[in-house]
Protein backbone atom coordinates (compact mmCIF):
# COMPACT_ATOMS: atom_id res chain seq x y z
CA UNK A 1 0.00 0.00 0.00
CA UNK A 2 2.85 2.14 0.44
CA UNK A 3 4.54 1.72 -2.61
CA UNK A 4 1.43 2.27 -4.47
CA UNK A 5 1.45 5.64 -2.43
CA UNK A 6 5.14 6.74 -3.13
CA UNK A 7 4.25 5.85 -6.96
CA UNK A 8 1.68 8.05 -7.10
CA UNK A 9 2.86 11.05 -5.23
CA UNK A 10 6.14 10.69 -7.72
CA UNK A 11 3.63 10.85 -10.73
CA UNK A 12 1.91 13.79 -8.99
CA UNK A 13 4.93 15.57 -8.85
CA UNK A 14 6.02 14.75 -12.11
CA UNK A 15 3.14 16.36 -13.23
CA UNK A 16 3.07 19.25 -11.60
CA UNK A 17 6.55 20.01 -12.20
CA UNK A 18 5.47 19.46 -15.79
CA UNK A 19 2.81 21.69 -16.05
CA UNK A 20 3.87 24.22 -13.63
CA UNK A 21 7.20 24.58 -16.54
CA UNK A 22 5.09 24.60 -19.38
CA UNK A 23 3.07 27.68 -18.87
CA UNK A 24 4.15 30.87 -20.29
CA UNK A 25 6.60 28.54 -22.73
CA UNK A 26 7.52 29.82 -26.48
CA UNK A 27 5.01 29.18 -28.24
CA UNK A 28 5.74 27.37 -31.35
CA UNK A 29 2.74 26.16 -33.44
CA UNK A 30 2.58 28.02 -36.52
CA UNK A 31 -0.46 29.97 -37.46
CA UNK A 32 -2.70 29.76 -40.38
CA UNK A 33 -3.58 34.08 -41.01
CA UNK A 34 -1.59 36.64 -39.36
CA UNK A 35 -2.11 37.50 -35.96
CA UNK A 36 -3.55 41.20 -36.78
CA UNK A 37 -3.73 43.49 -39.54
CA UNK A 38 -0.64 45.79 -38.34
CA UNK A 39 1.26 42.72 -39.06
CA UNK A 40 3.70 43.23 -42.00
CA UNK A 41 4.66 40.15 -43.95
CA UNK A 42 8.78 40.05 -44.44
CA UNK A 43 10.64 37.83 -46.95
CA UNK A 44 12.00 35.44 -44.50
CA UNK A 45 10.32 31.61 -45.37
CA UNK A 46 11.52 28.94 -44.32
CA UNK A 47 10.22 25.26 -44.14
CA UNK A 48 9.72 23.80 -40.87
CA UNK A 49 11.67 20.19 -40.21
CA UNK A 50 8.73 19.06 -37.64
CA UNK A 51 5.89 19.36 -39.77
CA UNK A 52 7.35 20.16 -42.90
CA UNK A 53 5.07 22.93 -43.71
CA UNK A 54 6.40 26.25 -45.53
CA UNK A 55 6.43 29.43 -42.86
CA UNK A 56 5.74 32.74 -43.71
CA UNK A 57 7.33 35.26 -40.89
CA UNK A 58 5.59 38.17 -40.30
CA UNK A 59 6.22 40.87 -37.94
CA UNK A 60 4.88 43.59 -35.93
CA UNK A 61 6.44 46.84 -36.07
CA UNK A 62 5.21 48.30 -33.10
CA UNK A 63 5.86 45.59 -30.59
CA UNK A 64 9.06 43.72 -32.63
CA UNK A 65 6.86 40.21 -31.88
CA UNK A 66 7.54 37.93 -35.23
CA UNK A 67 4.88 35.24 -35.97
CA UNK A 68 5.01 32.20 -38.16
CA UNK A 69 2.07 31.71 -40.46
CA UNK A 70 2.16 28.63 -42.92
CA UNK A 71 2.35 29.64 -46.60
CA UNK A 72 -0.48 29.94 -49.06
CA UNK A 73 0.55 28.15 -52.23
CA UNK B 1 12.62 44.58 -39.69
CA UNK B 2 15.11 43.78 -41.99
CA UNK B 3 17.36 40.98 -41.02
CA UNK B 4 20.46 40.18 -42.89
CA UNK B 5 23.87 39.06 -42.91
CA UNK B 6 25.65 41.51 -45.02
CA UNK B 7 27.20 45.21 -43.80
CA UNK B 8 24.78 46.77 -46.13
CA UNK B 9 21.35 46.37 -47.16
CA UNK B 10 20.91 46.76 -51.31
CA UNK B 11 19.37 49.62 -51.96
CA UNK B 12 19.39 51.02 -48.49
CA UNK B 13 21.77 53.60 -46.80
CA UNK B 14 22.45 53.27 -43.01
CA UNK B 15 21.24 56.55 -41.43
CA UNK B 16 22.37 55.35 -38.02
CA UNK B 17 23.78 52.66 -36.11
CA UNK B 18 22.34 51.68 -32.44
CA UNK B 19 25.01 49.38 -31.37
CA UNK B 20 24.85 45.55 -30.88
CA UNK B 21 21.76 43.56 -29.64
CA UNK B 22 21.63 40.26 -28.62
CA UNK B 23 19.03 37.35 -28.74
CA UNK B 24 19.98 34.58 -26.12
CA UNK B 25 18.61 31.25 -25.16
CA UNK B 26 18.80 28.14 -23.47
CA UNK B 27 16.71 25.00 -24.50
CA UNK B 28 16.13 20.99 -23.14
CA UNK B 29 14.53 18.58 -24.29
CA UNK B 30 12.49 17.19 -21.85
CA UNK B 31 12.83 13.29 -20.66
CA UNK B 32 10.59 11.68 -22.60
CA UNK B 33 12.46 13.67 -25.72
CA UNK B 34 15.72 12.65 -24.43
CA UNK B 35 14.73 9.28 -24.14
CA UNK B 36 13.18 8.99 -27.34
CA UNK B 37 16.56 10.24 -28.76
CA UNK B 38 18.47 8.36 -27.19
CA UNK B 39 16.84 5.08 -28.47
CA UNK B 40 17.31 6.49 -31.92
CA UNK B 41 21.02 7.41 -31.67
CA UNK B 42 21.64 3.63 -31.49
CA UNK B 43 19.59 3.37 -35.06
CA UNK B 44 21.87 6.44 -36.32
CA UNK B 45 20.40 8.42 -38.34
CA UNK B 46 18.33 11.83 -37.97
CA UNK B 47 17.51 12.45 -34.11
CA UNK B 48 14.43 14.30 -35.00
CA UNK B 49 14.16 15.52 -31.21
CA UNK B 50 17.29 17.60 -31.16
CA UNK B 51 16.40 18.72 -34.84
CA UNK B 52 12.98 19.69 -33.28
CA UNK B 53 14.82 21.34 -30.12
CA UNK B 54 17.61 23.18 -32.10
CA UNK B 55 15.12 24.96 -34.81
CA UNK B 56 12.58 25.85 -32.09
CA UNK B 57 15.73 27.86 -29.70
CA UNK B 58 16.39 29.35 -33.50
CA UNK B 59 13.56 30.86 -33.55
CA UNK B 60 13.44 31.77 -30.10
CA UNK B 61 16.61 32.79 -30.27
CA UNK B 62 15.68 35.01 -33.60
CA UNK B 63 12.57 36.41 -32.28
CA UNK B 64 14.25 38.07 -29.35
CA UNK B 65 17.14 39.38 -31.44
CA UNK B 66 14.26 41.26 -33.09
CA UNK B 67 12.03 42.32 -29.91
CA UNK B 68 15.20 43.71 -28.36
CA UNK B 69 16.38 45.61 -32.08
CA UNK B 70 13.15 47.37 -31.90
CA UNK B 71 12.86 48.58 -28.34
CA UNK B 72 16.10 50.11 -29.43
CA UNK B 73 14.59 51.65 -32.26
CA UNK B 74 15.75 49.73 -35.12
CA UNK B 75 14.14 49.00 -37.86
CA UNK B 76 17.00 46.71 -39.26
CA UNK B 77 19.86 44.12 -37.83
CA UNK B 78 23.05 44.28 -40.11
CA UNK B 79 25.69 41.41 -39.92
CA UNK B 80 23.43 39.05 -37.70
CA UNK B 81 25.13 35.55 -36.97
CA UNK B 82 24.34 32.59 -34.95
CA UNK B 83 26.19 30.95 -32.16
CA UNK B 84 25.81 27.90 -29.88
CA UNK B 85 27.32 26.55 -26.79
CA UNK B 86 26.29 23.38 -24.50
CA UNK B 87 25.52 23.85 -21.32
CA UNK B 88 25.88 20.39 -19.50
CA UNK B 89 24.52 17.14 -20.75
CA UNK B 90 20.71 18.35 -22.54
CA UNK B 91 21.38 21.65 -22.68
CA UNK B 92 22.11 24.02 -25.70
CA UNK B 93 22.51 27.29 -25.45
CA UNK B 94 21.85 29.84 -29.07
CA UNK B 95 22.85 33.46 -29.16
CA UNK B 96 21.56 35.40 -32.55
CA UNK B 97 23.20 38.61 -32.22
CA UNK B 98 24.00 41.22 -35.10
CA UNK B 99 24.57 45.14 -35.21
CA UNK B 100 20.40 47.32 -34.93
CA UNK B 101 20.39 50.10 -37.27
CA UNK B 102 18.31 52.52 -38.88
CA UNK B 103 17.96 52.37 -42.25
CA UNK B 104 16.35 54.14 -45.00
CA UNK B 105 16.04 53.47 -48.98
CA UNK B 106 18.70 55.49 -51.25
CA UNK B 107 17.93 57.68 -53.10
Amino acid sequence: MIGVMLWLAVIVAVVLVWAFFRQGGYKREALTAPPGPEWVKTEERFVDPTSGDTLDVWFDPGTGERAYVRAHR
Amino acid sequence: MIVVTTENVTGHRTVRMLGQCFGVVVRSRGLGGNLLASLRSIVGGEIHEYTQMLEEARRHALDRLVHNATSMGANAILMMRFDSAEIGQTMSEIVAYGTAAVIEPAP
